[in-house]
């Protein structure tokens, strides 16, 4: 069970690197472009450090969820994921370990012991590196307006239908990073994560990543 | 012969079922005969919402989340949602003032029939369900501190505790066959709700552990 709930995390961290007609957006009919662009920028980033605003919309409340965190990633694959506000929660992946923090407790796993979170491990780090727009059960649909190309992608895997209905990707035309990332559940609830005061390739202690 | 070996088995019977009926009155409590309280439940019809930071350990594995719960004024129940701290819904269920819950969801890695049966009856103590507002057994003693205790008899299943002044119930527990007597610690009531839940299982190793996160906007 824990393992589910830990894809269930990853599988919201694996679209926060990737991505119904939408209002004010067109279609766009070659995505060639876009994809050799991403590709492009994801080869030429070194590291990410982000803010984010996470808001949770659920049926029966009147009130969206809101918290709020850093983001930090480091080529080829440390990742720290840390919730500051209104609880705290951190998540660090660095090559084969994987440790989480929330306020009660910790945990360390071993990602190489596990042929699961190996796989989701090179998911989410193929899809840091633009590489998630190429992954065969995502069907996608791409849009545009002036400023913004949006991206949605369908899952097509079994597992991931269990879960997911679509993945929404908002990315900046002018620099081609991710600006919001949508996750929509069966019930269409959804998670929003809006990222701000984006830092690319500065340079973040090892400090960071460490898992334990 | 026969009877003889019989006789006996239903002696010690009788001596065991006497001797696990654990009273009120077995444990220092004396009989209310005039008491007509209230019956006071942990979410009561004033409350409105609240969050909880989660964490549910069962057996080895440990699971922490969010806990949101919120009155429902228009279908009379509670609703009550666990989600990841990055928002992924993993259980949610509603618990109707006239008796009964639903299940809305449940994440398939957990929808196994006995999980989600005892997660439902554990958070329906919290509710006033049924016929609970109805009940007149009521015991009360004195603790070490001179402090008087409470207690509210249900069914002769479930024991609520009360404090003379408390918003709510300071402790519930709940006789079971199968896993043993569930008890649920509530500390620190803010004025419709606890700020701290514990629940605790004799027989099964489940804790689950609920702690308020003051939200200063909900919007």
């Amino acid at each position: 069970m824990y393992k589910s709930l830990f894809l269930l995390t990853l599988i919201v961290l694996f679209g926060l690197f990737g991505q119904a007609q939408p209002s004010g957006f067109t279609i766009v009919s070659d995505t060639s472009y876009i994809r050799e662009k991403i590709d492009q920028i994801s080869r030429q980033t070194n590291s990410i450090n982000t803010d984010f605003i996470q808001e949770k919309e659920m049926s029966f409340l009147n009130e969206k969820i809101l918290s709020k965190g850093i983001l930090l990633y480091q080529k080829p694959d440390k990742l720290r994921l840390e919730y500051t506000s209104p609880f705290t929660y951190l998540l660090i992946m660095n090559g084969g370990g994987l440790f989480i923090k929330s306020s009660e407790s910790e945990m360390n796993i071993n990602l190489e012991s596990s042929s699961m979170f190996s796989e989701i491990n090179d998911m989410i780090i193929n899809s840091i590196q633009g590489k998630v727009l190429d992954m065969p059960d995502m069907k996608t649909s791409f849009y545009e307006n002036s400023d913004t190309f949006f991206i949605q992608l369908f899952p097509e895997n079994k597992e991931l239908q269990k879960y997911i209905k679509t993945i929404e990707l908002f990315i900046d035309k002018k620099d081609f990073t991710v600006t919001q990332l949508k996750i929509i559940e069966l019930s269409d609830d959804y998670t929003l994560i809006k990222f701000i005061n984006k830092k690319i390739n500065e340079e973040i202690p090892d400090s960071s990543f460490i898992t334990h | 012969m026969k009877k003889y070996p019989i006789a006996v088995l239903l002696l010690i019977s009788f001596a065991l079922l006497t001797g696990s009926c654990n009273t009120p009155r077995h444990q220092g409590f004396s009989k209310e005969p005039g008491l007509n309280l209230p019956f006071k439940a942990v979410f009561g019809h004033d409350f409105e919402k609240v969050l909880y930071g989660t964490e549910i350990v069962f057996g080895k594995k440990t699971f922490s989340g969010l806990i949101i719960i919120k009155q429902v004024p228009e279908h009379k129940s509670f609703r009550l949602a666990f989600v990841t701290e990055a928002g992924m819904r993993v259980f949610e269920m509603e618990f109707f003032k006239d008796g009964g819950s639903k299940v809305h969801y449940v994440s398939d890695f957990l929808n196994k029939k006995a999980v989600v049966s005892k997660l439902q009856s554990d958070f329906a103590l919290l509710f006033p369900v049924g016929k609970k507002e109805n009940i007149r057994h009521a015991y009360s003693k004195k603790d070490d501190t001179g402090t008087y205790i409470l207690r509210i008899n249900e069914n002769g299943e479930k024991d609520y505790y009360f404090a003379p002044s408390s918003d709510g119930p300071e402790k519930i527990s709940e006789k079971g066959f199968v896993y043993g007597k569930t008890s649920v610690f509530l500390n620190q009531y803010e004025s419709t709700f606890p700020t701290e839940i514990l629940f605790t299982h004799k027989l099964l190793k489940l804790n689950i552990s609920l702690k308020q996160i003051p939200y200063p906007k909900w919007n």
